[in-house]
């Protein structure tokens, strides 16, 4: 039996990470997390507001940087990057899919799918422009691609920001309440597309979400509370959900 | 489609609506202000030293005054008594008799342009009871008028052919006697040699005081004496202000008198220096005030486009890059600026010069209300220093642009 040597490879590894915002008051986000994301892997972080979810999400998008501890991206120990070196890593590795689709309005939807490519190799190729397309088809994107984000629906420029995502071929997308600001349905579509990119492509996926229906569905389940990292599992997670309304 | 940096930025600007236009016209207005004013100062100098070249030969050759020696210096033997009064001598009529040889020598000299020899003296000019004192300036028409440009300022007749029993005479002299063209008048010398000579042309500068009269070579001379000599050398040079060292190369060949005009009026010098200040200053501070309208323009537009920089960080764009979309939004600015500045700067001085004053006197020149000099040279140079000043008004914003910090601003 051979093994593929990737697929053990961890996409995201930190050991000791901390992240500590200073101030006139020093305030502690995230403490000691120890966290392995493998390829193909579709992993849920939930937790309540203020939980330090999103922080940790754009520490490991590498938009923003820890205090202490170590960050590997694809085995690259990333925690002394610069700036440029970050962006690079985002460019070459990482996928973001906000609550927000964050399109750029002066663009049509091929040209926002497009721009992660040209920003990375400065330019694209047929290869690159049938993959977006074939992309943007399996979205349902294809009738939409000269439209501007101003004149698509709520629904089809977050799944637009989703091919935008994939359009690289990122070994990590990272999706921090991606269907927050969609009807269910429309919510439920992307979702959908985004476990179905997983499958298909094995591209590793950390969601953040509050929605426990679709954390469910997620291959684990990772919560936050005060800064610390557990896992639990499906049934500790409805347990504490419950708990919650009872006290609310 | 290839690099993303330039469409970006032409995006942002077709889709900033009026915010791009007031930036380009903020550009266009600079540009404006630089070309008129500019063109306006440099009228009013190119004015003032027109009328110093016209009038004024950059360097005069004259015979050198005799000094008065101590007769213990002459060496002549058996003069015991000497005074110790030294006097000028009375002035003599001096010539400069090989004035051929002189001329050509001098026009040799890089940087001259022309050396026309003249008889000058002093006369009267006589038509029926009245008389009245001239300078007379006689000299080969062709060559003068390449040292004074007297053909410009002819309000009637012809200089140029001038035959040897025509003169030409100042609109106050000819005023003052009530001749005109055609007419005759006696013209004295000092040595009470006179001649009838016809009127052939009317001139005025605007400038001359008395009266003044232009015959040709030979009939001065005859006049004034001079044999076959000239009384001086009037030079003309490529660049009023080659006339010092002109005349110093002069002085080193030949023992006579030379005179530059920036020697002679060393305020005038001061005064076209001073005007070139004003004209860099006052384009500079333009420059400046436009380059902080478009500096505090592009920093609303990064502030507005923060979070757009914060995506276009988060899927992978480096500092260059961020830097490079404002740059080059800020280049097409300029560039746009500057076309549009420089065209209505040049149309706005176009309409200007269409306004003269009205003349002092019927059939006299006409000038421009509002002198200006315009060049391409001082067009291309307020656009490349529009483009320059908007470009580095960029610099901030833009820096800032690229340091946003994604996280900040995607929330």
């Amino acid at each position: 039996m051979t093994l593929d040597y990737d697929i053990l490879k961890p996409i995201v590894e930190t050991i000791r990470m901390g992240k500590t915002y200073f101030g006139k008051v020093d305030v502690d986000v995230l403490h000691d997390i120890d966290f392995v994301v493998h390829p193909g892997e579709f992993v849920a972080i939930v937790g309540q507001s203020g939980s330090g979810k999103s922080t940790l999400l754009n520490i490991l998008g590498c938009l923003d940087t820890a205090t202490s501890g170590v960050l590997r991206i694809d085995g690259d120990d990333v925690s002394d990057y610069v700036d440029d070196q970050l962006a690079r890593v985002r460019g070459d590795k990482i996928g973001f899919v906000f609550q927000y689709h964050y399109l750029i309005d002066e663009l049509t939807c091929l040209e926002n799918v497009l721009l992660p490519v040209i920003i990375r190799r400065g330019g694209v190729d047929a290869v690159d422009r049938a993959r977006v397309l074939s992309l943007i088809d399996r979205v349902g994107l294809t009738e939409q691609i000269h439209q501007t984000p101003d004149t698509m629906s709520g629904g089809q420029n977050q799944r637009c920001a989703l091919v935008r995502a994939l359009a690289n071929e990122p070994r990590l997308i990272l999706a921090d309440e991606p269907t927050g600001n969609l009807d269910s349905r429309s919510g439920q579509e992307v979702f959908n597309l985004l476990g179905q990119m997983n499958r298909e492509t094995g591209v590793a996926v950390v969601m953040v979400t509050h929605d426990e229906r679709l954390a469910s569905a997620a291959d684990r389940i990772m919560l936050i509370e005060d800064g610390h990292m557990q896992r639990i599992e499906e049934s500790d997670m409805q347990a504490r959900s419950t708990m919650a309304v009872r006290r609310g | 489609m290839r690099g993303f940096e330039l469409m970006l930025a032409m995006r942002h600007l077709r889709s900033g609506g009026w915010q791009t236009f007031l930036t380009i016209s903020a550009v266009a207005s600079g540009v404006i202000v630089v070309i008129f004013i500019s063109s306006l100062i440099f009228g009013v100098r190119a004015h003032i030293s027109d009328l110093l070249t016209d009038m004024l030969p950059a360097v005069t050759v004259s015979p050198a005054e005799l000094k008065p020696t101590p007769l213990a210096q002459t060496g002549v033997v058996g003069y015991g008594l000497s005074s110790s009064k030294i006097e000028l001598q009375n002035p003599q009529q001096k010539n400069i008799d090989d004035w051929r040889g002189v001329a050509a020598q001098i026009e040799r000299i890089p940087g001259v342009v022309q050396a026309a020899p003249v008889v000058m003296g002093q006369a009267l000019v006589a038509r029926g009871g009245k008389q009245i004192g001239v300078n007379v300036t006689g000299a080969v028409p062709e060559r003068l008028n390449r040292v004074q440009r007297l053909t410009k300022y002819v309000i009637a007749g012809h200089y140029l052919g001038l035959a040897s029993n025509e003169v030409m005479i100042n609109y106050k002299l000819s005023d003052d006697l009530s001749v005109g063209l055609g007419d005759r008048v006696l013209i004295i010398s000092g040595r009470g040699v006179s001649e009838w000579f016809k009127i052939a042309a009317i001139i005025d500068t605007g400038e001359d005081p008395g009266g003044v009269a232009y015959l040709d070579f030979r009939p001065a001379q005859n006049l004034f004496g001079t044999g076959t000599g000239a009384s001086q050398i009037l030079v003309k040079c490529d660049n009023l202000y080659h006339a010092d060292a002109v005349a110093d190369r002069i002085s080193a060949i030949y023992p006579y008198k030379v005179d530059s005009w920036s020697r002679l009026f060393p305020q005038f010098v001061a005064s076209l220096s001073a005007y070139d200040a004003v004209a860099y200053l006052v384009s500079a501070f333009s420059l400046v005030a436009s380059g902080f309208a478009i500096a505090s323009v592009l920093i609303v537009s990064v502030v507005q486009k923060g979070k757009q920089i914060g995506i276009l960080k988060g899927i992978g764009a480096r500092r260059g890059q961020i830097l490079k979309v404002f740059l080059f939004e800020s280049l097409c600015i300029a560039v746009a600026g500057a076309a549009l500045g420089s065209v209505a700067g040049c149309t706005l001085v176009r309409f200007l010069d269409r306004f003269q004053q009205p003349p002092t006197h019927p059939g006299g020149r006409t000038e421009n209300l509002f002198p200006s000099h315009l060049t391409w040279d001082l067009v291309t140079i307020a656009m490349l220093a529009a483009i320059i000043t908007t470009v580095i008004a960029a610099v901030l914003p833009a820096r800032r642009a690229a340091g946003v910090n994604p996280v900040e601003v995607i929330r």
